[in-house]
């Protein structure tokens, strides 16, 4: 990498970071056992594990301090890119640095420089051959929507996402989410097996290229089926969809992106669906995990120019403010209603909306880093202590998936779909006076 | 021994390396250049970096060490194979940067013990309870912490032994140089003292047992920048606030507000000019009525109340910035009067009033939010670091720790230096004619930091901002504003005799303990400096004062970095 390879705004992002540590924690802890922002960092706990760190490197690299290294390319892997550093930095520094970018910027020039570590050409290997980053045969990928009848075309495409579709026991939940819908009189497209990777972890790897070609693909599915929106159960993929293709150039007109569970407590609020109360966590309180890509990282992007101007003999200010990412418009609250909607009270973690703290299950940590990964959850399950709950839920699979795998009794790790899935019933339209096309759209 | 290699950086012998994994663990031990590279970042408070931020001089070595036993192996180990080293903890602002590269850096990140005793208003902290954590645990008990203005991401331990220790809230707070208590200390032969009660194994509540005191021999007044050995543990002191829990923030990120408690009140009084603002000063002193008083310069108090540069910078062109952030508006009180009880509260809140009537000064209006946000950064210092917001450059001036009576003058003085350059067209970022951050400490003596905002991108802006910053002591030297609080390394030894042989004394201390000078610094003292040298640095005065010299000086500065 030499100091062309990197944009020059980039570049000097990265030169503005004045290594204050901000990054590494929450603006605002509540206390000291959890006051860290960066699961990277508390792994690696050299100064490179941070955000900061991480944009000193690639800043090295950059101007020819040094070449990259194993170990290097080992403390990158470790990040998450959870974007907790993001919200934390500009707190003070707003339009300067921008760490998150920077770190995709870091990534991207690794793999431009043949640098991306073996694990995550592995991962991306996996995702060309099967349309998944567990390199599970594609054969089986629709095998949840057994005996569920789709259309070839129809207004709203549903996607379920690499980790439902190959999670078992997630099968019936979402086989019964899906009926619901349909029984309430939705009409649905569905890919089936020729649904792929929507490009989260390709981008997050650094793979930009193969990135946008996964979304082109996706794009061109949703189109082909006649789909104006898209319902999405995964995370990662509406994070994709509402922060990353916008990124791409990619034209999304007409086409409307939502997470499950702001598509059911719209439907709910429209009477297409109801959510009884939950016969077996009503009246109940459990802890609400926010997942960083459903959270911070859905937060839409805007189209604008992104440069820095300056201006007052070297203030260096934003030429669209406006399109400053500071964490504010992600998916925090559908979740929570929902589970309002079945009488279930959340208590909130000491880390929570914004200010979440990264599982580990994301930006190619669990697949290459596992021990990195472990810790994360570990350290995320910790805080579920510091509440009366003994339950931690999350709406999404992949969190779910693996805290679930870490989790020590009696604290149990809950999908939001599990929960869902037994109390979501439709409402005919005699009842509402509301058609599922009108509903829905 | 150690290869060199290029750019002043050396390697690590196998033997050293060896002995240091097996104290530490390899995971521990780094040589990685890349590993290596945030601890030669030159940037943050402080310093000017040249045309890219990485110092010239880079660490040999960065280990980790848990415990102190494992700090004082490292240090002897460092002594058997001829390296030094340098303790770093948050290492904000580079401050943790080794000065030789020969040197070891001691990343203190493990060990963040952090233990409450709310009975003695105090805690027991390792170098990595940073003062977010601290103030966090703190407020569980209805206490708080005294928090720099290095942010909430500082090491208090590190702030009360090494680094001056100064920051918003001292007036109810004290400040870190006097708030340490016991100590546990490795000495740069790598011994483990204690000192104060814990001397004594009878806790930490005592700075100094039986005898002559040590905390200041040990920290001197500025601290021990890291020259004099690894502090491990100390206590803290602690203050009582009147609300316990967390803090109600409210708001988005960035603007994080806080909800103003019961018998708390923000309150901004804009004086017509600094003789009166320095009278009114000392009444409010005086009735001991204020819990926190606090000068910003206008415009930082705009970048406190702007989400970015681009609304600050917009605001201020279109004048819509509050009263407070506009530049003629410099003569003025932040205060906060945090009360017990009502009663109490409309005595502080009236007494305040007239006060501040009474010497010809009135109360901006402020916004609820506006109010919640001064009220966050008052009870937590979270948006000081926003000093670096701007151009991502800053550096400091001579500070002044004094009476009052010296308000004005400061000020006068901070005009001198800045406001040619801070004025629009000026090699600076535009700014407030002085940039004064100025506060009480404990009811009695006034600190003032005349902050410098430069360009770090531009080497001409760079080179002004070091102008700005040694012709702040040039002038010091010719009029005196007080006693000069930043007076660091050499600077001290061209101060001479004005500040008592001061130099001179801690020179003594640190040849004592650290005679072949293994503990490596530049922000301490100069050691074995030979007499002749100590007496003639003094006379060097005129030169270092000639504009001639200092605009060369700044020049090579501007360039090379600092």
């Amino acid at each position: 990498m030499n100091d062309a390879s990197l944009p020059g705004e980039r570049l000097a992002s990265m030169d503005r970071c004045t290594r204050c540590s901000q990054c590494k924690f929450v603006p605002v802890p509540k206390s000291k056992a959890h006051m860290s922002a960066c699961p990277s960092m508390d792994f690696v706990e050299f100064h490179a594990g941070s955000a900061s760190g991480q944009l000193i490197m690639a800043s090295g690299i950059a101007h020819g301090e040094f070449g990259y290294t194993p170990s290097m390319l080992e403390t990158v892997s470790a990040c998450t890119m959870c974007g907790a550093c993001d919200t934390a930095c500009k707190v003070n520094f707003a339009e300067i640095v921008e760490p998150l970018d920077g770190l995709y910027a870091l990534r991207a020039r690794m793999v431009a420089d043949g640098q991306s570590p073996k694990r995550h050409r592995e991962v991306m290997d996996k995702i060309a051959a099967f349309g998944n980053s567990q390199g599970l045969p594609r054969s089986d990928r629709a095998n949840w929507a057994s005996g569920l009848a789709f259309l070839p075309r129809a207004d709203i495409l549903v996607h379920v996402g690499s980790v439902l579709s190959y999670d078992t026991g997630k099968h019936d939940s979402l086989q019964a989410i899906v009926r619901t819908l349909q029984q309430a009189g939705l009409s649905l497209a569905y890919l089936g097996q020729d649904e792929g990777s929507c490009g989260m972890l390709a981008w997050d790897l650094g793979y930009h290229k193969q990135a946008k070609a996964l979304a082109e693909t996706f794009i061109r599915q949703v189109r082909q089926a006649g789909a104006r929106t898209v319902v999405t159960f995964s995370s990662s993929a509406i994070s994709v969809y509402r922060s990353i293709y916008p990124r791409m150039g990619i034209d999304l007109s007409g086409i409307r992106f939502l997470h499950f569970t702001e598509f059911l407590l719209a439907l709910t609020a429209k009477g297409l669906v109801s959510l009884t109360p939950s016969g077996q966590y009503a009246g109940g309180t459990v802890a609400f995990h926010d997942t960083c890509k459903l959270g911070r990282l859905t937060e839409p992007y805007q189209e604008a120019d992104r440069s820095v101007t300056k201006e007052m003999g070297g203030i260096f200010a934003s030429r669209s403010p406006q399109a400053l990412h500071f964490s504010r418009n992600g998916i925090y609250d559908a979740p929570r209603a929902l589970l309002k909607h079945m009488g279930i009270e959340v208590e909130e973690l000491e880390r929570s909306r914004e200010f979440s703290y990264c599982c580990g299950a994301q930006g190619g940590v669990k697949e290459t880093l596992p021990a990195a990964a472990k810790m994360a959850a570990r350290n995320r399950l910790a805080e579920l202590q510091e509440t009366e709950s003994e339950i931690l839920v999350s709406a999404c699979g992949n969190c779910a998936h693996h805290l679930g795998k870490h989790v020590r009794a009696p604290a149990t790790v809950i999908d939001l779909i599990d929960i869902l899935a037994p109390n979501l019933a439709p409402c005919s339209s005699r009842e509402t006076g509301v058609t599922a096309t009108e509903g829905a759209c | 021994m150690a290869a060199k290699t290029g750019r002043h950086r050396l390697t690590l012998s196998p033997q050293a390396r060896s002995e240091l994994e097996t104290i530490l663990g390899a995971r521990y031990v780094t040589d990685d250049p890349a590993l290596m590279s945030g601890y030669a970042w030159n940037t943050g408070v402080g310093k000017i970096p040249s045309g890219d931020k990485f110092t010239s001089i880079w660490p040999i070595a960065v280990v980790l060490p848990a415990t102190t036993e494992e700090v004082a192996a490292v240090v002897k180990c460092c002594k058997r194979h001829g390296l030094s080293f340098r303790p770093h903890s948050t290492g904000y602002g580079s401050m943790g940067c080794v000065t030789s590269p020969d040197s070891i850096c001691i990343d203190l990140r493990r060990m963040d013990h952090l233990e409450i005793l709310p009975d003695d208003r105090m805690a027991v902290i390792g170098p990595y309870a940073t003062a977010n954590q601290l103030q966090a645990e703190a407020r569980k008990h209805g206490l708080t912490c005294h928090v720099v203005g290095a942010g909430p991401a500082h090491s208090p331990l590190a702030s009360a032994t090494s680094l001056i220790g100064v920051g918003i809230t001292s007036q109810f707070t004290s400040a870190n140089m006097r708030n340490m208590l016991a100590w546990e200390w490795v000495t740069p032969e790598g011994e483990i003292i204690r000192g104060g009660s814990a001397a004594s194994d009878l806790g930490w509540y005592a700075s100094d047992g039986p005898g002559p005191g040590t905390r200041g021999l040990l920290r001197g007044f500025f601290g021990g920048g890291g020259g004099i050995g690894v502090f491990t543990r100390i206590g803290i002191k602690l203050f009582p606030i009147n609300q316990k829990g967390e803090m109600q923030t409210v708001g988005q990120v960035p603007q994080l507000r806080s909800v103003l408690p019961a018998h708390t009140a923000l309150l901004h009084a804009l004086f017509p000019d600094y003789e009166a603002q320095r009278a009114a000063t000392f009444d409010l002193l005086q009735d001991d009525v204020c819990t926190v008083l606090l000068r910003m310069p206008p415009n930082h108090i705009g970048w406190t109340l702007t989400e970015t540069n681009a609304e600050f910078v917009r605001r201020t062109r279109d004048g819509t910035l509050p009263e407070p952030a506009q530049l003629h508006n410099g003569a003025s009180w932040t205060i906060l009067i945090a009360s017990r009880s009502a009663a109490e509260h409309r005595w502080r809140d009236e007494t305040v009033r007239d006060i501040v009537i009474r010497h010809g000064g009135h109360f901006a209006v402020l916004q609820q939010e506006e109010e919640e946000l001064l009220y966050h950064n008052f009870a937590t210092s979270q948006y000081v670091p926003r000093v670096l917001r701007a151009s991502g450059g800053i550096t400091t001036s001579f500070g002044v720790l004094d009476s009052f009576h010296f308000l004005p003058k400061a000020v006068e003085m901070g005009e001198m230096m800045l406001a040619k350059d801070s004025a629009p067209g000026g090699a600076l970022c535009e700014g407030s004619p002085d940039e004064q951050w100025i506060w009480p400490h404990e009811g009695r003596y006034m600190w003032g930091e005349n902050i410098i905002h430069f360009d770090a991108t531009s080497e001409a802006s760079r080179a002004a901002g070091a102008l700005a910053l040694i012709g702040h002591f040039a002038a010091q030297w010719k009029d005196p504003v007080g006693m000069t609080g930043l007076l660091v390394g050499p600077i001290q030894d061209v101060t001479g005799p004005r500040i008592g042989k001061a130099p001179a004394f801690a020179r003594k201390v640190k040849t004592y303990f650290d005679k072949d000078d293994r503990s490596k610094t530049k922000e301490y003292v100069i050691p074995n400096m030979p007499p002749l040298v100590e007496k003639i640095l003094p006379a060097l005065r005129p030169v270092f004062s000639n504009q001639m010299v200092l605009r060369a000086m700044s020049k090579m500065l501007g360039k090379n970095g600092m």
